[in-house]
């Protein structure tokens, strides 16, 4: 189970491939789904997955496009990493890949474009490997529990952030 | 397969008993059982933490599968009176499972 305020600790990568895999077939009943090609994700490697999700703000006309990069080094008793990124790169460049951030402000998810201890983005969550990372502290409630969390829950709540009124947006309106 | 959109399309409504789905969010585990009539959404609610071996947590939310709406104000009514007033009609809830951030 994670702990509040300590590093978060590699998993032997074929213990977290096997729960990865383990856990995928429930995630995706969850979603009406049985495959990662009926929901449009996308393998990366062995211990990762592009998960497109879609940000949507009260006068939106169409919903803006998010590319969610879990990776599992950590999994089960840390939850993914969980970083957006430029789908053509995969990867995410300060000052440069703006555009396919969301910015989420809220009191359980919030989205930061630049965390210094972590050299990159941090979307603000228990549910995500990157909160742990930087030594949040948590209540005892929230953490993560590999006795009753999956990725699921990191997924699904990154997407209620992006369909609540916590979204305000892209970080950058325009690609560079 | 077809969703029941009220109660009275519901066979086993007639028998006073309708069907309730639940999934927890933290994990994607669902529960599907029966519930009365004259039972409450929140008394369901406390079943479905019982039938998939979880304990309700701060935060938790309860939410309409369709549209991610919340039914927390409606607690306190029956699936009757739920019926009636069309809320949630498939009965298919989502229990949202809160996070610390900020």
């Amino acid at each position: 189970m994670a702990v509040a305020k300590q590093k978060p600790v590699l998993a032997n990568p074929i213990v977290a491939g096997e729960a990865m895999r383990a856990h995928l077939p429930l995630v995706l009943a969850g979603l009406g789904a049985k495959s990662i090609d009926e929901v449009g994700w996308r393998a990366l490697g062995d211990l990762g997955l592009l998960v497109p999700v879609a940000g949507r703000t009260a006068d939106s006309k169409e919903p803006d496009s998010f590319y969610l990069r879990l990776e599992f080094y950590h999994y089960p008793d840390w939850p993914p990493s969980a970083q957006f990124v430029n789908p053509e790169t995969l990867g995410y460049v300060r000052n440069v890949d703006q555009y396919w951030l969301p910015k989420i402000e809220g009191g359980e998810i919030h989205v930061h474009e630049h965390h210094d201890d972590l050299k990159r983005q941090l979307i603000c969550c228990s549910a995500t490997l990157e909160f742990y990372e930087v030594l949040h502290d948590v209540k005892a409630e929230y953490l993560w529990d590999p006795a009753s969390h999956t990725f699921a829950h990191t997924i699904n709540q990154i997407e209620w952030g992006l369909r609540s009124p916590r979204y305000k947006g892209r970080f950058r309106a325009t690609r560079s | 397969m077809s969703i029941p959109t009220n109660v009275s399309s519901d066979p086993s409504a007639s028998k006073g008993a309708v069907q309730v789905e639940f999934i927890d969010s933290g994990s994607n585990r669902e529960t599907i059982f029966y519930v009365g009539l004259h039972q409450t959404l929140g008394h369901a609610w406390k079943e479905a933490y019982r039938e998939l071996k979880e304990k309700p947590k701060e935060g938790d939310e309860l939410l309409c599968r369709e549209g991610d709406v919340s039914l927390m104000e409606y607690l306190e009514l029956t699936f009757e009176k739920l019926a009636e007033k069309k809320i949630c009609p498939a009965r298919r809830y989502k229990i949202r499972r809160g996070t610390g951030g900020a």
